[in-house]
């Protein structure tokens, strides 16, 4: 009874009044510069006092949100003195073994060197039975330097612009109280090439690490790749069971602070025991929970995720998946590789152009196949419906049954092929083609000119980067074939209408799916093809980056001097 | 919404369609329908050279749809005239007029107003059956590379369904078809040649001796409304091509004005006429300024055509070759055939200001009474390899 | 940048889809069997009154900022006139909107589907109107701006694709049937931009109301030029369209496009564009008057007017039984009752309400006039 209510209900009342959804605001919000308090700002190297030092480093680097800032304060021990201290460092990118051996535990602990009281004598006079001894000032930035810091390489340094570049490189800063300077430790550590190469976005040019399952080696590969210290990587809890981690990661100064506490909130709010992937993440965050149609990027590729984290989107990191996410998004991002950016301009909008025949191509070949051999053979050339209606002389089906046939037969190897151990990948590639092409041709079951049709529908499924993208035009690819064995270009065209007015419908984030072309905005900057890289001087509007634009008008500076 | 389509499996493409008069009945329409076979026949069956074959059916009925209709309960599958690119009438038939058949034809959805139309000398059903491409190539193509050779020699002109069936409804002219036979044939439904014509004047059928029985489209058949009135030769249809502006290229022969027996090939690649209409006591006065661009084809030992005496020469007697041609073709259509296919009416309308006052002035029956000025101008740009013998 | 208010380009387009759909179907031969070969003359006439007719109706909407032709009416003559004018709108829209997607469901049925019942044909195009409806107005709005564009590529396609087969001289005699034809009784032909109705009704969706004179300006413009662009194909191409009746002139035009041996037959492909074209002019009428007659009779819920404005479409198709009718309906009741609904009925209560308005403001100015006198 309740379930005929809800059918009545749909059909009769509006869907819930979208004005309340979230929207991104039009105008870009803060000041990109207001990580520190403006009257530290003045000063720009180490004070004496070291809580004021905290309070800055606290300010800066946005420790009390970031969580892999560590800041560890502790008492160090010189000439049984006490002096008040802390640590700064990155986890994940410092090694804490020589952390807590080197610096940790000679400066806290009680040893020789830092009990030793006695002072050092420069010279030493005795007149009159009375001997003047000169001795040597004791410094405690010499002696901490000197003496009580086992580590091969340790600086001094008072700027705290130095200290944030190191800090996100991997090394560890000591603040000690009463001196106004630091010591720059390097301690670095994280993983390299054992990260291996993306196996589903291989691209010629580029770098080839790919995310991995860990949670903290994936932010510091993004740490590593972009080095800035807004970047701010927020540790977040899914699951009520599993408690798994997922970091939410965004550029402080660019990302619109809207979008960051929309994603965030989202995040927060889902009720469930447990998320057991960042697929899985993602249907939960969606705008539409009905469509087939993804809201957002997925990538294992760590370029890739940095340049989203470039242009103001925010990057979802889940602990235990080697994909993250990237929103918002449109429908061309999943026609976008990270191979446009490391080429010519002129060449990567030619393999845009391509990926968006392979679009339409996969959607809609089988389908305008079948509707032209049944409603309209007025269109094919004369020669070429000749060749085909003889290729399909002796085949017993109709049109329809044979794509269906070649159609689900393609799936399912492809299906399978997944699927199998990679020894027998090839095995199973290899019955594949023989027994859908050529064995099936001999047979009379399909005709050669299906074959054609079905393969070149498979090849370009596959130029689609994205795979949940790909299945959503697998999908109405069936739908397509089924609409144009009906009714032709008729059945086509209101699947097509329906179909663009539902992707018109979605958004990402706040964003529609079809930005910029629908709604239309022909002053928008950002445009399918790629204009070249010294003119890519905005970021995406969309996007309402706190940071529009991404170069100056005169990007190379350089030419612009030869030419004066 | 499938029930009543057929998809290509269950098509009978037809190629072309004959029409003639009929024994029995009013029409007897051949149907040439493509039979296309699968390669693996083809490698089977080494005597076939083509990838189809056809066949043609003939049936005898009183209008065109009832002759589909009777066809449909022959065949298995339903015929289909989508791709149909040629209809041929008989010359009988074209005299008796083809109006009522061309408006049919043109108000079906089938049949493509790019198909081209023919009137055939002999029958068109002989037509069908002994038209064969000598280069061996599939029928339909074979049709549709048949009319385009028009572009390589001028000597007829492609006229589609949608030409004629504009001309028939047309107040500025009067339409025209493709003059075709099959040529080197001897048989009860042809007249006899003329074997003293020269080499130009041939009209369709008549231009060799040769026992390979092929399509010949040569000239033009003129019509005065829908019926039958007469025929141009190839070098007539060149001529008409040049007054009506549709002229692309062609070969012709003139007297050579250095030796009474030779003859000078020249090569027309471009041909403007200037035509106007002035209405003078109610008579048209038709002027055309014609300028033409030729190339030299003849060369001969100690020639020397393109010296500037020789080249003005030549280019005098072009002009009065061509002259007499155009006055020649100009009474013919005017007195003869009183029949204005170069459409000069589009010249005369602009002297009227409204629709009525042109039509009551009557154009086509004036057009018998007009008369023409003609003026022209050759120029001879160049040779091809040779430019001087010594 | 996410509102439900409609950019210039947006509001132009919406406009434009009514015109494109008429022009696809019969309005070019019309126009041409009414005047004969002074068509674009008179094209371009009634381009230049109908500019002429905008700037006025701009003015008087100008007292009226943010407000359709329903508050004005209600403004002239209260709740009643406004609801006669709702009704008169949705009705006639129903109506037209109905022939006219019956006379495209007919040439489909002749064309690709002969056994096919038309009633059918036409339920395929409601049902899909209905449902891309009830996604939302914005969306219908998005989608037809993006097939627009495709309609407008497409008729500028066929005009090049069939250039090489024109016949200029067919311009003459240039007054065509006559200049009475022309001028005097070829000014009904104003009709053709009936589709600028939408000019009534869109100013209270305009993000911005400035672009009200631009929308307007842009839509005649557009029109016009596609207007012409038709006419002038077919005046060019086929002569019998002078002398006799012909059934779907632009899509013989496009039957008689051949370039090379590859592209010979390629109506269908046009056809397919028009299909777009009708889908998007009717859910836009649907959506237009699913919004207007939400407004009037203060209804919660978008979902049962839509589907009442889609059965009352059906309804109108049922009406003609043969092509004579329909042909009938569109070449004389659409066009007078486009000519009384656009050009008189909602120009004259306009016109009241801008008179009413100033009157109003004059009086209320005489009076401040006063009281700041008497108070001196």
């Amino acid at each position: 009874m309740s379930f005929w209510k809800n059918v009545i209900k749909s059909l009769f009342e509006d869907e819930v009044d979208s004005s309340d959804s979230f929207v991104l605001p039009e105008t870009t919000q803060g000041d990109e510069n207001k990580t520190v308090p403006e009257d530290l700002l003045k000063n720009k190297n180490v004070y004496p006092s070291l809580d004021v030092n905290l309070e800055y480093i606290n300010a800066r680097f946005n420790s009390l949100i970031n969580s892999d800032i560590k800041i560890r304060e502790f008492l160090i021990h010189v000439r049984n003195k006490e002096y008040k201290a802390f640590l700064i460092y990155i986890d994940g990118m410092s090694d804490n073994d020589s952390i807590n051996e080197f610096i940790l535990k000679p400066l806290m602990l009680r040893n020789n060197a830092n009990t030793y009281q006695e002072d050092q004598v420069i010279s030493k006079a005795i007149t009159n039975n009375i001997s003047v001894r000169k001795v040597k000032k004791f410094n405690i930035t010499d002696y901490i330097l000197d003496s009580l810091l086992p580590q091969n390489d340790v600086e001094k340094v008072n700027s705290f612009d130095t200290i944030s570049d190191d800090v996100v490189s991997g090394n560890c800063i000591l603040f000690v109280d009463t001196l106004d300077y630091a010591f720059d430790i390097s301690t670095k550590k994280f993983e390299t090439r054992s990260i291996s190469e993306p196996k589903n976005e291989p691209i010629i040019r580029g770098s080839q690490e790919a995310f991995v399952e860990n949670l903290r080696t994936n932010t510091s590969m993004i740490r590593r790749n972009l080095s800035n210290e807004n970047l701010v990587i927020e540790n977040l809890t899914v699951g009520k069971i599993d408690k798994n981690k997922c970091a939410v990661c965004y550029l402080k100064n660019i990302a619109n602070n809207d979008l960051v506490a929309e994603v965030k909130y989202r995040i927060n709010n889902i009720d469930v025991d447990y998320c057991s992937s960042v697929g899985e993440l993602e249907q939960f965050i969606k705008d539409d929970i009905t469509s087939t149609l993804p809201e957002a990027v997925s990538t294992e590729r760590v370029d890739r995720a940095v340049s989203y984290l470039l242009q103001g989107r925010v990057v979802i990191v889940y602990n235990g998946c080697p994909y993250v996410l990237v929103v918002p998004i449109t429908v061309f991002d999943f026609l976008k590789s990270q191979e446009d950016i490391n080429i010519n301009h002129v060449a990567a909008n030619l393999l845009k152009i391509i990926r968006a025949i392979s679009v339409l191509l996969t959607l809609l070949l089988p389908g305008f196949y079948i509707a032209i051999t049944t409603y309209h053979s007025e269109l094919l050339p004369t020669d070429l419906l000749f060749s085909i209606v003889a290729s399909r002389s002796s085949v017993p089906f109709m049109i329809i049954v044979e794509i269906l046939i070649m159609e689900i037969s393609f799936e399912i190897i492809r299906e399978a092929g997944l699927r199998v151990p990679s020894n027998l990948g090839n095995t199973v590639g290899i019955v594949g083609t023989l027994i859908l092409g050529q064995a099936a041709v001999e047979a009379n079951i399909v005709s050669p000119i299906l074959v054609i049709i079905v393969a070149i529908t498979g090849i370009t499924s596959f130029s689609v980067l994205d795979f949940s993208f790909s299945f959503h035009l697998r999908i109405a690819r069936f739908v397509y074939t089924i609409l144009g064995a009906l009714s032709g270009f008729l059945g086509i065209a209101v699947g097509l209408f329906i179909h663009i007015a539902i992707l018109c419908s979605l958004k990402s984030f706040g964003v529609p799916y079809l930005t910029p072309y629908a709604p239309i905005n022909v002053k928008s900057k950002s445009k399918y093809l790629l204009k070249p890289a010294w003119k890519r001087e905005y970021r995406d509007e969309w996007l309402a980056t706190k940071r529009p634009k991404a170069q100056d008008e005169i990007s190379l500076k350089w030419r612009n001097n030869k030419n004066i | 919404m499938a029930n009543g389509v057929n998809s290509i499996d269950e098509l009978a493409y037809v190629v072309a369609i004959g029409f003639d008069v009929g024994e029995n009945s009013d029409l007897k329409i051949s149907f040439q329908i493509n039979m296309p076979t699968s390669a693996k026949e083809q490698s089977s069956d080494s005597e076939s050279s083509e990838s189809s074959s056809s066949v043609i059916n003939t049936v005898e009925c009183n209008s065109f749809d009832i002759g589909v209709s009777l066809l449909n309960s022959y065949l298995s599958k339903k015929v289909n005239m989508t791709h149909c690119k040629y209809l041929i009438f008989s010359e009988e038939l074209a005299s008796k007029g083809i109006g009522n058949y061309i408006y049919s034809l043109k108000n079906n959805v089938e049949i493509r107003p790019t198909c081209n139309i023919l009137i055939s000398k002999c029958g068109a059903n002989y037509f069908l059956e002994n038209s064969k491409s000598v280069i061996d190539e599939v029928a339909a193509k074979y049709f549709s590379l048949e009319t385009s050779s028009e572009k390589n020699t001028s000597y007829t002109e492609a006229v589609t369904l949608k030409d004629f069936f504009c001309d028939l409804s047309d107040t500025f002219g009067s339409p025209y078809a493709i003059l075709g036979s099959v040529n080197g044939l001897e048989s009860n439904n042809v007249s006899g040649t003329d074997s003293s014509l020269n080499d130009k004047e041939y009209t369709a059928k008549e231009s060799d001796e040769n026992n390979q029985k092929n399509i010949e489209n040569l000239g033009l058949a003129i019509f005065k409304e829908d019926k039958l009135i007469g025929e141009l030769s190839g070098l007539e249809t060149i001529i008409h091509l040049i007054l009506s502006n549709n002229f692309q290229n062609a070969t012709v022969n003139i007297p050579s004005p250095f030796n009474d027996s030779d003859f000078i090939s020249l090569y027309i690649y471009s041909a403007k006429s200037k035509n106007s209409v002035q209405i003078l006591n109610g008579t048209p006065y038709i002027k055309c300024n014609v300028d033409l661009q030729m190339k030299l084809l003849t060369s001969s030992q100690s020639a020397n055509y393109m010296t500037t005496e020789n080249k003005k020469l030549i280019e005098e007697y072009a002009n009065s070759y061509f002259l007499a041609h155009i006055n020649n073709y100009l009474y013919k259509t005017s007195k003869e055939f009183q029949s204005d296919i170069c459409k000069f009416g589009k010249y005369a309308v602009k002297h009227f200001l409204t629709w009525n006052s042109w039509t009551e002035y009557d154009w086509l029956n004036k057009y018998q009474d007009a008369f023409f000025k003609a003026d022209i101008r050759s120029n001879l740009s160049s040779s091809y390899l040779i430019m001087e013998t010594k | 940048m996410n509102s439900d208010k409609l950019n210039a380009i947006e509001a132009t387009f919406l406009v434009i889809i009514v015109t494109l759909a008429h022009i696809i179907l019969n309005l070019p031969n019309t126009i041409l069997s009414s005047v004969g070969s002074s068509a674009i003359i008179n094209v371009l006439y009634i381009s230049f009154l109908i500019f002429i007719f905008f700037l006025i109706v701009n003015k008087l909407f100008s007292s009226f900022p943010g407000k359709d032709i329903l508050d004005v009416s209600e403004y002239v003559g209260g709740k009643t006139l406004k609801i006669i004018t709702n009704i008169l709108y949705t009705l006639s829209l129903t109506f037209t909107c109905g022939i006219l997607i019956l006379d495209f469901s007919e040439m489909l049925k002749l064309i690709y589907f002969p056994d096919a019942v038309v009633p059918f044909i036409v339920g395929i195009f409601l049902l899909t109107a209905v449902i891309v409806n009830k996604i939302g107005f914005k969306n219908v709005v998005k989608v037809n701006t993006l097939i627009v564009f495709v309609v407008l590529i497409a008729v500028v396609i066929v005009f090049a694709a069939s250039f090489s087969h024109v016949d200029f001289q067919r311009i003459f005699p240039i007054m065509g049937k006559g200049i009475n034809e022309t001028f005097f009784s070829g000014i009904l032909n104003i009709y053709a931009f009936a589709g600028l109705i939408y000019l009534y009704l869109i100013k209270p969706n305009l993000r911005n109301e400035k672009d009200y004179k631009k929308v307007g300006i842009a839509s005649i413009i557009l029109s016009s030029l596609y207007l012409l662009l038709s006419v002038a194909s077919l005046l060019f191409l086929f002569p019998f369209l002078t002398t006799g009746t012909e059934t779907l002139s632009v899509y013989m035009s496009t039957r008689a496009i051949k370039l090379g041996k590859f592209f010979e037959r390629t109506d269908a492909l046009f056809i397919l564009v028009w299909i777009f074209a009708f889908l998007s002019y009717l859910s836009v009428i649907i959506s237009y008057l699913t919004k207007i007659n939400k407004k009037v009779w203060n209804a919660k819920h978008s979902s049962p007017i839509i589907y009442i404005i889609a059965l009352l479409t059906l309804i109108a198709t049922l009406i003609p039984t043969n092509s004579t009718q329909i042909r009938f309906i569109e070449d004389h009741i659409y066009k007078y009752l486009s000519l009384f609904l656009v050009f008189g009925y909602s120009f004259v209560i306009l016109l009241i309400g801008y008179f009413k308005k100033n009157n109003y403001m004059a009086k209320r100015r005489k009076t401040r006039k006063s009281i700041i006198k008497i108070n001196n």
